[in-house]
C-alpha cells in the first residue's frame, strides 16, 4: 500500500527532473512553515539554479577529468598495486545529489517531523530540526538503497535507523563538543562527523598506553607554517598535476602532454573553487525553513537539551583547523598505498577539519592523538568509499546528473567513508532480515545502555579527556 | 539607504556564511543599509578583512588569530536563534563605529 503511493511518486519523480520537483517540494515545505511567499519562491529559484548549476558543472567536468583518472590508475597498478579510479567530488556534491533523488525528496519532510518528535517525546534531547541541511548524510545511504533494492520502504527505514544511531552519538559527545567549543546547549549532529567520535573513545585507551596523552603540539604555530598550502585552489592546483602527471607518464615530453596536464589542473582548482559557492546558493533555500523550524523548539521547559548546529561552528578552533590541514597530505599518502583504496581524496580534504569535530572534542584538542585516530578511521572510510562508488555514482546519474559512461567513479571521502555505520547501510543493502535485525538490536542495546549509565559514561569522557593536560580548551 | 560590503566567514565559505549574510541582508534594511555581502573561508578571511574592500565581519567559525582592522562579531547567535537580535544590534553599532 505505502509502496504503491511511493511507485506514484517516482513515476511523478521520473517525468520531471529534480531541477524541477525539488525545488517545488522545498517553496511546499516553507509554506507549510509559514514563510513568506515572496521568501519561498526566492528558496525554490536558488534550490533550482543550484541544482542545474552542479548539473551543468559536474557534466563539464567529469570528461576532463576521468580520461586522466583512468590512465593514472593504470600507471599506478603498476608501481604501488593500488589503482585510484575514483574521485571524490566532496560533500557539495554529494549534498546536492542526494537532495535531488526521490529518497531526498522524501526525507526532506519526513526528516522534520521525525526529529521534531523525537525531540517531543524526549527520546532524544537534541533538537535537529535547527540542521536540516545534514539530512543528506541519511539520504545518500536511503537513496542507494532504494536505487539497488527498489524498495522505499527498505530505503526510509535505512534512513530512519540512521538518523537514530547518529541522534544517539551526538548526544554522546554533546557535553564534550559544547565545552570544548565552548557553545553552551549545543552539539553538532552531522552523521559524517560525529561517527569518528565512537572510534575516538574506544580506541583512546591504546592511545594513553603510546603516551601520547603527553604530547603537546603547538596548533598556532603549525597553523600559520602551511598558510598558502591550506587555500582550495593551491590544493586542487597540486592534486590535477598529480593526477595529471601520474596519467601521463610515458609521454611526459611532448608540450602537448603538459598542455593536457595544466588543463586538468586548472579544471581542478575550478571545482574547488565553485562547488562552495553552487553549494551556498542551495543552502539559502534551506535558511528559511531552518529559521522556521528553530522557533517551533521553544525554551525546551526547563529540559536539559542540546540544539544541533552547523559543524562549521568549530571549523576554525585552531587545533581543529590545523590537525585538518596535516591530515591532508597524510590522507593522500594512505590512499595512494592503502591495499584495496580506489579513491582519491580531492575536494573533501578541505573538509577534515569537520571530521575530526568528534575526535578534537573526545581527545580534548591533543593533536597527536586525533591525528593518529584520524589517519585510521579515515583510511578505513577510503575503503568504505571504495566499496559505495559504483553504486553511488550509479545514483547520481540517475538523478540526472550527467557523469558519461565509462567516466571514472565518484564519491564523497567525507560523506560515504563511514567504516562503522557504512554497516547499517549494508545490512539494509543485502535485503537480508537477519542483517537488518541486527542493526536494529544493536542500536535499541546501545540506547539502553546510555539512558541507564549516561552519567557513568558522561563521567568517564571528562576523565578520559582530562588526562589530556597538555592541550588547552578551544579559544574563540 | 547606504550601501555596505560585509564578510561573512564560516568554515567553508558555504552554509552557515550564506545564512548568516542573508538575514543580515534582509534585517538590515530596515535601518536603511543595503548590505553587499561576500562569504569566506577562515584562512582567506584576515586577508580578504585587510584588503579595504569590507566595513564589517561576521564569523559562525572560529577565526585565527591576527590583525583584521575591521570590526569582527560573532554571528554565532543566528545559529541557535537566542540572541539575535542583540547581534544585528551589534552590526548596526559596528557600522555606525565605522562612519557608515
Amino acid at each position: 500500500m505505502i509502496d504503491g503511493l511511493l511507485y506514484t511518486m517516482k513515476a511523478i519523480i521520473d517525468n520531471f527532473s529534480s531541477a524541477i520537483i525539488v525545488p517545488v517540494i522545498i517553496f511546499v515545505i516553507a509554506l507549510i512553515f509559514k514563510v513568506t511567499i515572496k521568501k519561498a519562491f526566492l528558496s525554490m529559484m536558488n534550490a533550482a539554479v543550484a541544482l542545474m548549476g552542479f548539473t551543468l558543472l559536474i557534466g563539464a567536468f567529469t570528461p576532463i577529468i576521468s580520461p586522466m583518472i583512468q590512465s593514472m590508475s593504470g600507471t599506478m597498478s603498476g608501481y604501488t598495486g593500488v589503482a585510484l579510479n575514483t574521485f571524490d567530488v566532496g560533500w557539495q556534491a554529494t549534498a546536492v545529489v542526494a537532495f535531488a533523488t526521490s529518497a531526498g525528496m522524501i526525507y526532506l519532510g519526513l526528516g522534520i517531523l521525525l526529529q521534531t518528535i523525537l525531540f517531543l517525546i524526549k527520546w532524544t534531547n537534541i533538537f535537529q530540526p535547527s540542521d536540516l541541511w545534514n539530512n543528506y548524510s541519511y539520504i545518500v545511504w536511503g537513496a542507494m538503497v532504494i536505487y539497488a533494492t527498489g524498495s522505499f520502504t527498505l530505503g526510509i527505514a535505512c534512513m530512519i535507523l540512521l538518523n537514530l544511531y547518529s541522534l544517539l552519538i551526538s548526544e554522546l559527545v554533546a557535553k564534550r563538543w559544547s565545552s570544548y567549543y565552548n557553545y553552551p546547549n549545543c552539539t553538532i549532529i552531522a552523521m559524517h562527523n560525529v561517527e569518528p567520535a565512537v572510534f575516538a573513545i574506544l580506541f583512546d585507551p591504546i592511545l594513553n598506553l603510546l603516551h601520547l596523552d603527553k604530547v603537546n603540539l603547538n596548533p598556532r604555530s603549525i597553523e600559520k607554517k602551511i598558510g598558502v598550502f591550506g587555500e582550495p585552489m593551491v590544493i586542487g592546483l597540486f592534486l590535477g598535476l598529480f593526477i595529471g602527471i601520474l596519467g601521463s607518464v610515458g609521454h611526459l615530453d611532448s608540450l602537448k602532454t603538459w598542455g593536457q596536464i595544466f588543463y586538468v589542473a586548472v579544471a581542478t582548482c575550478t571545482v574547488m573553487a565553485l562547488f562552495p559557492k553552487v553549494a551556498s546558493m542551495f543552502a539559502q533555500a534551506f535558511a528559511p525553513i531552518t529559521d522556521a523550524a528553530r522557533k517551533l523548539m521553544g525554551d525546551g521547559n526547563g529540559r536539559t537539551w542540546y540544539i544541533a548546529v552547523n559543524d562549521a561552528v568549530g571549523y576554525g578552533e585552531p587545533a581543529t583547523l590545523t590537525s585538518g590541514l596535516l591530515l591532508i597530505p597524510i590522507m593522500v599518502a594512505v590512499a595512494t598505498v592503502l591495499p584495496g583504496n580506489q579513491v582519491l581524496p580531492v575536494v573533501d580534504l578541505l573538509a577534515i577539519p569537520y571530521m575530526v569535530q568528534g575526535l578534537v572534542a573526545v581527545y580534548k584538542g591533543n593533536m597527536a592523538k586525533i591525528i593518529v585516530a584520524g589517519t585510521i578511521w579515515f583510511s578505513l572510510g577510503l575503503l568504505m568509499c571504495t566499496y559505495t562508488a559504483n553504486l553511488f555514482t550509479e545514483v547520481a546519474i540517475s538523478a540526472g546528473f550527467a557523469i558519461p559512461a565509462g567516466a571514472a567513479l565518484i564519491t564523497s571521502f567525507n560523506i560515504l567513508g563511514k567504516p562503522m555505520l557504512g554497516f547499517v547501510f549494508l545490512a539494509f543493502l543485502s535485503q537480508n532480515p537477519i542483517f537488518i535485525g541486527m542493526t536494529v538490536v544493536i542500536y535499541a542495546l546501545c540506547y539502553a545502555a546510555f539512558r541507564f549509565k549516561r552519567t557513568a559514561i558522561e563521567d568517564y569522557m571528562e576523565k578520559m579527556a582530562n588526562r589530556n593536560q597538555a592541550a588547552a580548551e578551544g579559544d574563540l | 539607504m547606504s550601501r555596505v560590503n560585509i564578510l561573512s566567514v564560516c568554515g567553508s565559505g558555504t552554509v552557515t556564511s550564506t545564512m548568516v549574510a542573508e538575514k543580515l541582508k534582509e534585517r538590515l534594511l530596515d535601518d536603511g543599509y543595503q548590505v553587499h555581502a561576500t562569504e569566506a573561508r577562515p584562512t582567506e578571511a584576515l586577508n580578504m578583512a585587510q584588503s579595504g574592500s569590507f566595513d564589517v565581519l561576521v564569523h559562525t567559525s572560529p577565526l585565527p588569530s591576527g590583525d583584521y582592522g575591521i570590526p569582527v562579531i560573532n554571528a554565532f547567535a543566528c545559529m541557535t536563534g537566542i540572541g539575535e537580535d542583540k547581534f544585528f544590534a551589534d552590526v548596526v553599532a559596528a557600522l555606525h563605529g565605522v562612519g557608515k
